[in-house]
Formats: C-alpha cells, structure tokens, sequence
C-alpha cells in the first residue's frame, strides 16, 4: 500500500488519505501540486496551499498522536471560484487551531521560540478558519484566496 | 534539496540551498548546514534558489543562527523569492536575523 491514496471524487476536488509520516506527507504535496497545476492555479495560490497543507499535516504528525503507529490523516481539497477549501480530518488528540493562542513572535535570538511558527504561518495565508471535534475527530477546515 | 558551500575570504562561507526548505529538505542537509555554520566563520546563506520554506526551515535557521552567535559568528540570509521573503517576513524573522537583498549588502554587514 503507498503511503497516500488519492482519489479525484469530481473534477474540482481531490480528496487523499495520508499515512501519518513523513513519506505520506511529501507524497501528498506531490499530488496535491499536480492536482492544483492540472486546474491552472497561480504559483502564488499553489504556494500558500502548499504552505498551508505541510503546516497542518506536519502539526499533527508531531502532536496528534501518542505512539509511533501510523495513522490516516484524510483531505479534501476543493476549488471553488475565488478560493481553495482545505479540509482536514484526523483522529489524533483534540486540537483547535482556532481557538490556540497567537504565538509570540521572536524579538531576540536568544529568546526566539521555534514552536507554534507552523501555526502562525497558516493563520497568516488563511482567509478563513473552523474547527469541530466530531466523533473522536478533529475537522479544521481552511479557506484560502485563490 | 540541494546545498553549496564556497569560501567568502578567511572570515566567511556562502552556503546555496536549493530547493525545498521544508521537513524534507532540513533532513537533507541539517547535519551539513550546522557543521558548515560551527567552522567559526560568518555564513551568507543564498535563498535565491530556494522555492519554499516552511516552519521546519526556520527553526534550522533559528537554531544554527542561534548557536553561531555563541561563537561570535553571524548568519546573513539573502535573495530570497517573494513568496519565501513573504512567509519569512510573517514571522518578523528579520527582527532576529538580518534578511538582505543581495550578496554584497550580505557580505558588507558580516564585515562591517
């Protein structure tokens, strides 16, 4: 089985089922990218959803869950006309992105927190934000400007 | 993700990356990327070739900058593409690390 499987469920979505590692997730960017330059999106929309996709995938990779087993992290993606649907689910532990507070941002070198940046960096590209815990499972859903 | 060194005088290495500076790409050359920066040489550290950095780069880049300065060295980052100078400047990351246009304001601050 790869570490990815992907299906194209209608001709402006694509939904892929990753395996929690960092192999699933370098292939999911790859046929995310393809997917997004298939539909002739801007470098700069296919950046921030790449961006914005890597962040979120990682956080949970790193965070959502408790043992080394891997775990299916599903998404959706969905071209709409004047934007791109995010749709995130996983099973690990409750996270809400939207609710976590702002990370401080480094004023020295010393001082400078590396954690919480992933989330900022996705805050900063998304147009808009939710979160639902349904089930045993996060759902965060990010729109971003096409 | 790919990474040249070349030497800068006695005083400094120019470090290329190219590519992805994402959680693959730091698996790629963190080992090489700290070792260069632990020489006790100032690093000018050229972005020109790299297509996209996430969070994992720049806590490589927070980190050895932050070890080099122990050493009394500097890091310089510069030539940047706009979408990386974009999510670098989200994090206000030139607060703490000087972000430049070009190679020779790189090399003029290391030396200045």
């Amino acid at each position: 089985m790869s570490a990815t499987e992907s299906s194209y469920s209608m001709h402006d979505q694509l939904t892929l089922a990753l395996r929690s590692s960092k192999a699933g997730l370098e292939e999911g960017r790859r046929q995310m990218r393809s997917f997004l330059e298939e539909h002739a999106l801007g470098a700069r929309a296919i950046q921030k959803v790449e961006l914005v996709f890597e962040e979120t995938v990682t956080n949970i990779i790193q965070h959502g869950f408790d043992a080394l087993a891997e775990h299916t992290i599903e998404i959706r993606i969905t071209l709409f006309a004047h934007e791109i649907e995010v749709v995130v689910d996983d099973e690990g532990r409750p996270f809400d992105p939207v609710a976590a507070p702002e990370p401080a941002l480094p004023s020295s070198l010393e001082d400078a927190k590396v954690g919480g940046l992933g989330l900022l960096l996705v805050r900063r590209n998304a147009k808009h934000m939710a979160y639902a815990r349904t089930a045993g499972r996060n759902r965060t859903t990010i729109t971003i400007a096409r | 993700m790919e990474m040249e060194i070349s030497e800068h005088g006695a005083a400094a290495a120019k470090i290329a990356l190219r590519g992805r500076l994402d959680a693959m790409g730091v698996e790629d050359i963190e080992t090489r990327f700290t070792s260069t920066a632990a020489t006790g040489k100032h690093a000018l550290v050229d972005l020109s070739g790299v297509t996209a950095i996430t969070s994992m780069g720049i806590r490589l880049l927070i980190s050895t900058a932050r070890a080099m300065r122990h050493r009394n060295t500097k890091m310089v980052l510069f030539g940047a593409q706009p979408f990386v100078n974009e999510t670098l400047d989200h994090i206000s990351l030139h607060h703490i690390i000087p972000v430049l246009t070009s190679e020779d304001e790189a090399l003029a601050l290391v030396r200045a």
